[in-house]
């Protein structure tokens, strides 16, 4: 089968320093992925050039081999920190928002997940806690149905119970040919739930490995990881 | 309805929501000018002063409105300026599945149709005013009989010769308001790409604000040095108020004008195109929306 | 469910349902959990349930009825000998376990009467 996201040779530039060089990922339908690396080491860039809003770099970047940047979005649902929203601005305006400008946001699946995340619609953001937000930001993000997810540090404020349980949603509603690409320090918590493993090191991929790879070396996810970061130590 | 459409209708409601309040500030301040001049606080209440004019408080509500109209119509135009910018600069919109030049387009000809949109809202509320005022100031009522019936004063002339003027006047209108929010966006997209290329100083805020100051201390240097230039630009602004403003008090034409009127639209179209073809460029290969948080 | 990070998980999978089959909750001829509905359960890929399943599809431990799902095989046969293995298993980890407690094989008979009692 062909692969969903395709990635030749990407270099990308910023104040005249290299934050990403000679970058190369493919990744197939279907998979749970993690991105892992130290901070600052351009998961997030990475994931802002896929979903098409870093520009100016070289190289290739396709999705279903399409290049286009327009059609790349209407196929990636990135989460979004909700930036473009004034702080007054109330859940369900959000709500709004994504229904009448994306065309495959699912109003019926979002409710599903808000009642599962328990988020009341007539707060408004200033008024949500950071783990309320996030867990709404990944409602929205779930409700449109893409080919490929890419969350950033979803987790970072939510409490580890409800981490759990988002984690139980994410997996039940996942589409059987969809990609999921996550960004995330609490390793541990999503290790039972990846297929693959891609870590990024000195600016370039490290490795891209298959998590039941590493297990047959007897090894945890995150030994493996802490592995490639500690041989640099030394 | 189409990506295109939905954008440029998301982006108009939020953008006319605030010239709606702003509109009310208008309504709020021109009472306030009229109420403080024509009445003065004497002996523990109010006195009308007389020798301001005899007309009534609508019909001098009616005149401080309209006298509003452009001081708040530049302020309308610098806040939907600003507003643009955030949107320019904010990850929600630009994640929506379209290219960055529909987004910019769609961004630009809300900002320009919202300004309309205020535009004929000041209409209504002078034609309402007018209205008022005729129907309740007896003397007010007399000069605009007067001043309708006369045949050789402005009224008559305005679709004579003046049909040119108005319509170049609202053309040039049109592309001055273009102007101003295309050099708004162009500072802004060209000095962040400029410091997203430099490498990394503290104090980045400081360096766009020396930016933004080079830039128009050039350009103001560059008009001064090119007279035939910068009176051509001074000249139509100037022209196209005295103008329009001039209906009521009847002025006299300006013959020889049409000419240099003529060429100072085509510059003024000139600069826009330029613009817009750059900033759309910038726009789509450098600016590049803030990281969160 | 807790799995173990440093054991391939679709192992752990296999082991668990097993256990359910050996121990009675998963009964002969009974219809196991969709494929979904495990991943859920116990909060893990689709994939990896997949494959336990494929794998025990294979032994023979399971079968898939077209458009049912999938079924706990009825061969009390292979069952017992799932069952046997097991207790191998266990029996395996205890010993291991008692060796490197430092208690020879000779003593763990003796032991193990002397606490059964």
């Amino acid at each position: 089968m062909s692969n969903l996201l395709e990635i030749e040779n990407l270099t990308y530039r910023k104040n005249l320093k290299v934050i990403l060089k000679d970058i190369n990922l493919n990744l197939k339908h279907g998979k749970i992925v993690a991105l892992l690396g130290e901070n600052g080491a351009g998961k997030t860039t990475l994931m802002r050039i896929i979903a098409g809003i870093n520009k100016n770099f070289r190289g290739m970047v396709a999705i279903d081999g399409v290049q286009s940047v327009a059609d790349r979005k209407r196929v990636i649902s990135f989460s979004d920190s909700l930036s473009g929203f004034k702080e007054s601005t109330k859940v369900a305006k959000i709500i709004n928002f994504y229904e009448y400008l994306y065309d495959d946001f699912d109003k019926n699946k979002f409710k599903q997940l808000q009642k599962f995340m328990r988020l009341n619609e007539n707060l408004r953001l200033s008024e949500m806690s950071k783990g309320m937000r996030e867990k709404l930001i990944i409602a929205l993000t779930f409700s449109r149905q893409a080919e490929l997810y890419l969350l950033d540090e979803p987790f970072s404020g939510i409490d580890a119970m409800a981490r759990k349980k988002i984690i139980s949603s994410i997996i039940l509603w996942k589409a059987d040919e969809a990609t999921i690409l996550i960004s995330d320090h609490f390793v541990n918590e999503i290790a039972s739930m990846l297929d693959e493993v891609v870590v990024v090191k000195d600016k370039t991929i490290y490795c891209h490995k298959s998590t039941e790879e590493i297990r047959e070396n007897n090894q945890s996810i995150e030994e493996f990881y802490e592995n490639i970061y500690g041989e640099g130590d030394e | 309805m189409s990506l295109f459409n939905c954008c440029f209708t998301e982006l108009f409601k939020l953008k006319t929501k605030k010239l709606n309040t702003l509109m009310l500030f208008q309504i709020l301040t021109s009472m306030a000018i009229t109420f403080f001049s024509l009445y003065k606080f004497e002996n523990n209440h109010f006195i009308r002063n007389t020798y301001v004019n005899d007309f009534n408080f609508i019909t001098n509500w009616m005149t401080s409105f309209f006298f509003l109209v452009l001081a708040f119509g530049f302020i309308a135009v610098c806040l939907i300026a600003i507003f643009a910018q955030r949107v320019n600069r904010s990850q929600t919109w630009r994640l929506i599945p379209m290219s960055s030049t529909n987004l910019y387009l769609d961004n630009t000809l809300s900002s320009f149709v919202s300004i309309v949109y205020l535009g004929i809202l000041d209409v209504i509320g002078l034609l309402l005013l007018f209205g008022m005022s005729v129907l309740t100031d007896s003397r007010f009522k007399k000069n605009v009989i007067t001043g309708f019936s006369s045949p050789s004063n402005a009224m008559s002339q305005l679709f004579n010769e003046r049909a040119f003027k108005i319509w170049g006047s609202i053309l040039l209108l049109i592309l001055i308001t273009l102007f101003v929010f295309f050099v708004v966006d162009f500072l802004n997209f060209s000095s962040r790409a400029i410091l997203e290329f430099l490498p990394t100083t503290s104090g980045q805020a400081f360096l766009r604000v020396i930016f933004i100051i080079v830039i128009v201390v050039a350009c103001w240097v560059a008009f001064s040095a090119n007279n035939f230039l910068a009176s051509l630009i001074a000249f139509p602004i100037d022209f196209v108020f005295s103008s329009v403003l001039g209906i009521f008090g009847g002025y006299r034409e300006y013959n020889d004008r049409y000419v240099n009127f003529g060429i100072s639209l085509i510059i003024m179209l000139v600069f826009d195109i330029f613009l817009l073809i750059a900033n759309t460029l910038i726009f789509n290969y450098f600016f590049e929306a803030r990281e969160k948080k | 469910m807790e799995f173990k990070d440093n054991i391939p998980i679709y192992l752990q999978i296999k082991q668990y349902l097993y256990r359910q089959i050996v121990t009675g909750e998963l009964k002969p001829g009974q219809k196991i959990p969709s494929v979904r509905e495990l991943a859920v359960q116990l909060t893990v890929n689709v994939n990896t349930v997949q494959r336990a399943l494929q794998q025990m599809n294979v032994e023979g431990i399971l079968y898939t009825k077209r458009g049912e799902g999938n079924f706990v095989t009825e061969d009390t046969d292979l069952l017992e000998k799932t069952k046997q293995e097991l207790i191998d298993d266990e029996l395996n980890k205890f010993v291991q376990s008692m060796n490197d407690l430092g208690v020879s094989n000779d003593q763990i008979h003796d032991i193990l009467s002397a606490y059964l009692k």
